[in-house]
């Protein structure tokens, strides 16, 4: 695969070329009905989203906001009521389509019965790669994922985050260019945690588009290019992460040297006390002050998009 | 044994008819099938959507999913099938079977008639049975325990095709319990021939010479009796050349061989070889069987002497009335000392008659060219009833009518059979007596075949059930819960075992009628024959009558098309009557359960595909 173009810095979300759109969804709309075709739950609504090659995309949201439905609309794992989910251009139905990507489930559902070996060789058999690739892909992703010492250990006497990151390698067996990771860090303790979130970023140094989903605010903060936040199946919020931490409508300012009285005065004037000025810029917020805002006011005006201001795509 | 009239067709024969039915019924099923899923589509979505749906799944089944099927992944999921099936313990069915042929001794009955039969039909049956519980337990556990589990979801976001799971895990089973299945037939096989296996020794002081048959002659040889062994007790008979036999009891016999130990005959011991002739598989050459009425003329059926089973139709004594067989493909190579006939007759009396003869008989050998029709001199016999009798037809035979010309002999092979063809006439000799036959009820028993390829096939079609029952249980269990399609799997092999009662129910030749007058037979406790009574008039007995023709008409059309398991259970039958169970029915069971197989996995396939897994 190609990384020439993305390897370098965080695409400029704005001169993409329209092949290099990864996911699409278009009006996507997941309605979950029981046996008698009654309406139960409206998981999501009208979702139009877009996750260009090369970003790490997070989608972020309280538990049973669409996250997950999203991710399984986009596998093919569900059938949209309405809309379209399309992954490389192609419904997401399409089959063909999974020999490109890697998928970590929300908990890693696999065979307890097998060892790490054979659980990695069972998957890397689903795909066309040659035995002797097959053997090397599957022990680089075992010391990749530090589990040398418990390869013929059979996954029922993992613990949590053995599993999880037997998860991982799985879902990289195929050297996928997407990869939609459910919940990554669920489970693991804080050096899990970090580990996991490094081996992103490097997905992402190797060109690969992530995209995750998870309601763990600094995971998605410390690692993701652009966020959406869905709320109650809604999408409440879309843009770079950057972009949406930065408080517009305030002034954030940084001062050294002022004598106890002049701070008193400097709230009025700050340029005709001369002093020096370091910093003067928007203040930042953090990711939790955001999501925790905007799902104060999903519930207060349901239906409306957060925040009036348009942010850049 | 009964033998169905369908199963002496070839396997020719057969194709022709069942390619015809396959070709209406699968065009047929495939239209009712792509119906029903677009009205169950445009239930949802509206025609239009439902249109391009079904059009849309179908394409991509034959576009894509065909093409891109791999044997790799099937073998992959096959594989995975297989540890799974061995970490989940499938080794307890298989301890559980030794465990029932461990005791099975204690239950067995020792002193029976047939204890070949006994044997065969226990183990056959206990392997049969225990094969298909199985299959039944372990295929429709899987594909729900991965849903359930959401493995199923690393697995289907890999480019697996639905038809590569329902595939795989198909072979994968029954990849299991074939390897369960041929290590049972090797202990059946050893539990039968161990089981029957016994010695006899010659009591010394039962030796007696044999009466000379002429007075004054050289004895022509010594009899005597056996120990006691396996309950029975044999006498033996042995000529002065050496060679004897016992007598046949329990379905064997043993070969009596003399040590010389001295010097005269009565210092010689005997021996008793093993026994032989119980495990054997009867090879019955069955001809065309047709009827003259009492004048001589040709007639479809004997006459009905008034019983209920219709198997048999009859022919009156001393008339014209005859059972004309007409046999083909013998050759005098085959039969060096002559046609050995087995015959099973049913006899009808309309009065007592003697009490010491039995009812006689006559069969006479014709030859089926139409100019020259020579016919061999009647050869009498006395009927044995309930059992089969051996009657053997020798080389040499007097003709009937033609005394004069050459005063002599014709022969068999070279007067009497044209083309390997003859037909052999059955009459019965006592007036007002009749004789009750079917075709199966005259057979030349042609050289054996081999008993442990006769034993192999009744495995084979086992195998082919548990085959059968792997697949439906994978298919239902695409869409089902696990106890759930266990459900629907028992109802649909049952639906199939009893398709022919079904039928029966409908034309009227089973009685009892449908499931709503049955059940009121059974609530009022009346029998089946009777008139049914619902109701205050004949209103009410309308009503039952139509709500049950509906629904047997509907289990027919199920029955109709699902596979025959009461067909496929023969090969047990035949094996445990030590009959041959032919290759040519063999072959048309492979073929008709391949095109189960075949149409189950590409049901399952759509069913998986169109189902929402994480729904």
């Amino acid at each position: 695969m190609s990384s020439d173009v993305v390897v370098q810095s965080v695409p400029q979300a704005a001169t993409e070329s329209p092949t290099d759109v990864v996911i699409e969804t278009r009006n996507l709309t997941k309605v979950y009905r029981d046996f008698w075709g009654r309406q139960k739950v409206r998981a999501l609504k009208a979702l139009d989203l877009e996750v260009r090659r090369g970003e790490i995309f997070g989608l972020l949201g309280p538990n049973g906001s669409g996250k997950t439905t999203t991710i399984k609309l986009l596998l093919g794992l569900l059938f949209p009521t309405s809309g379209r989910a399309l992954v490389f251009g192609k419904d997401a139905t399409d089959v063909g389509k999974n020999e490109r990507i890697g998928y970590l489930p929300e908990e890693s559902y696999l065979y307890k019965f097998l060892n790490a070996e054979e659980t990695l060789d069972f998957y890397a058999r689903l795909f066309n790669i040659p035995a002797a690739e097959r053997r090397d892909r599957i022990n680089r992703l075992i010391s990749d994922v530090k589990l040398d010492w418990a390869r013929r250990r059979q996954l029922k006497e993992y613990s949590k985050g053995m599993t999880r990151r037997i998860g991982l390698a799985q879902a990289l067996i195929n050297d996928p260019e997407l990869i939609l990771l459910d919940e990554p860090t669920t489970g693991l303790d804080p050096i899990g945690t970090r580990e996991m979130k490094d081996l992103i970023l490097r997905l992402r140094e190797e060109g690969k588009t992530v995209l995750l989903c998870s309601h763990l605010l600094p995971d998605i903060q410390d690692v993701c290019d652009r966020i959406a936040i869905l709320h109650q199946g809604e999408l409440k919020e879309l843009g770079r992460i950057d972009t949406l931490l930065t408080v517009q409508d305030e002034t954030q300012i940084r001062a050294r040297g002022l004598s106890a009285g002049a701070e008193e005065e400097i709230r009025q004037v700050i340029a005709r006390h001369g002093g020096e000025l370091v910093q003067m810029d928007h203040p930042t917020t953090t990711l939790e002050e955001l999501f925790l805002s905007i799902v104060r006011e999903s519930e207060a005006h349901p239906g409306r998009r957060a925040h009036e201001r348009k942010e850049p795509r | 044994m009964e033998i169905r009239p369908d199963e002496f067709l070839s396997f020719t024969q057969w194709l022709g008819p069942a390619l015809l039915f396959f070709l209406i019924a699968v065009p047929l099923l495939t239209f009712v099938a792509v119906f029903a899923c677009f009205v169950f589509s445009a239930a949802r979505r509206g025609p239009v959507e439902a249109f391009y749906a079904v059009a849309g799944t179908i394409a991509t089944a034959i576009g894509e999913d065909l093409v891109a099927t791999s044997l790799r992944r099937i073998m992959a999921i096959a594989r995975l099938t297989v540890k799974e099936s061995i970490r989940r313990r499938v080794i307890v069915g298989f301890v559980i079977f030794v465990l029932i042929f461990l005791f099975a001794g204690w239950f067995l009955d020792v002193k029976s008639d047939d204890p070949a039969h006994l044997y065969l039909s226990f183990v056959l049956t206990t392997t049969g049975y225990l094969v298909i519980v199985l299959g039944l337990f372990l295929a429709s556990a899987s594909i729900p325990a991965d849903i359930k589990s959401k493995t199923i979801y690393t697995i289907v976001t890999k480019p697996v095709r639905a038809g590569e799971l329902v595939v795989g895990r198909i072979l994968g089973f029954v990849a299991v319990i074939t390897v369960l299945l041929a290590l049972m037939g090797a202990i059946s096989y050893l539990f039968v021939v161990r089981g029957l296996d016994h010695e006899h020794a010659v009591l010394p002081d039962s030796v007696t010479p044999l009466p000379p048959r002429v007075e004054g002659e050289a004895s022509p040889g010594w009899e005597g009796t056996t120990t006691m062994n396996a309950h029975h007790r044999h006498t033996w008979t042995i000529d002065t050349e050496g060679s004897g036999r016992t007598n046949r009891l329990m379905g064997h016999e043993h070969v009596v061989t003399r040590r010389e130990a001295g010097t005269g005959a009565d210092q010689s011991t005997y021996e008793l070889g093993p026994p032989i002739g119980a495990l054997v598989a009867r090879v019955p050459i069955y001809g065309q069987l047709r009827f003259l009425d009492r004048a001589g003329n040709p007639a479809s059926k004997g006459v009905s002497v008034g019983k209920e089973w219709e198997y048999r139709s009859y022919i009156e004594g001393r008339t014209l009335a005859s059972a004309i067989w007409t046999f083909q493909g013998l050759s005098e190579r085959d039969y060096p000392t002559g046609l050995p006939l087995a015959l099973t007759l049913s006899v009808f009396r309309t009065y007592k008659g003697d009490i010491v003869t039995r009812v006689q008989g006559i069969v006479i050998v014709r030859s089926t060219d139409p100019r020259n029709p020579v016919e061999c001199e009647p050869i009498p016999f006395e009927s044995e009833e309930f059992t089969t009798q051996q009657i053997t037809v020798p080389l040499k035979l007097r003709p009937v009518g033609q005394e004069g010309i050459g005063g002599g002999e014709i022969d068999l092979f070279r007067d009497l059979v044209r083309d390997g063809e003859v037909e052999i006439i059955v009459r019965c000799d006592d007036r007002s007596q009749y004789f009750g036959m079917a075709q199966a009820d005259l057979f030349i028993e042609a050289p054996q075949a081999s008993f442990v390829w006769n034993f192999a096939k009744a495995y084979v079609t086992i195998w082919l059930q548990m085959v059968i029952v792997v697949c439906l249980s994978v298919m239902f269990s695409t869409f089902l819960s696990t106890p759930v399609a266990m459900l629907a799997t028992v109802s649909a092999v049952l639906l199939g075992f009893f398709g022919t009662f079904v039928r029966d129910l409908r034309t009227g030749d089973a009685y009892g009628g449908g499931p709503v007058e049955a059940f009121i037979r059974l609530v009022n406790q009346e029998n089946v024959m009777s008139p049914l009574e619902f109701g205050t008039g004949e209103i009410g007995v309308q009503i039952v009558k139509f709500i049950d023709g509906a629904l047997l008409l509907v289990m027919h059309s199920f029955s109709a098309v699902l596979p025959d398991f009461s067909g496929l259970g023969r090969a047990s039958e035949y094996v445990a009557y030590n009959f041959n169970f032919y290759d040519q029915l063999l072959a048309r069971q492979c073929l008709t359960t391949l095109v189960y197989v075949t149409a189950i996995a590409i049901v399952g396939y759509f069913l998986l595909r169109t189902r929402e897994l994480a729904a």
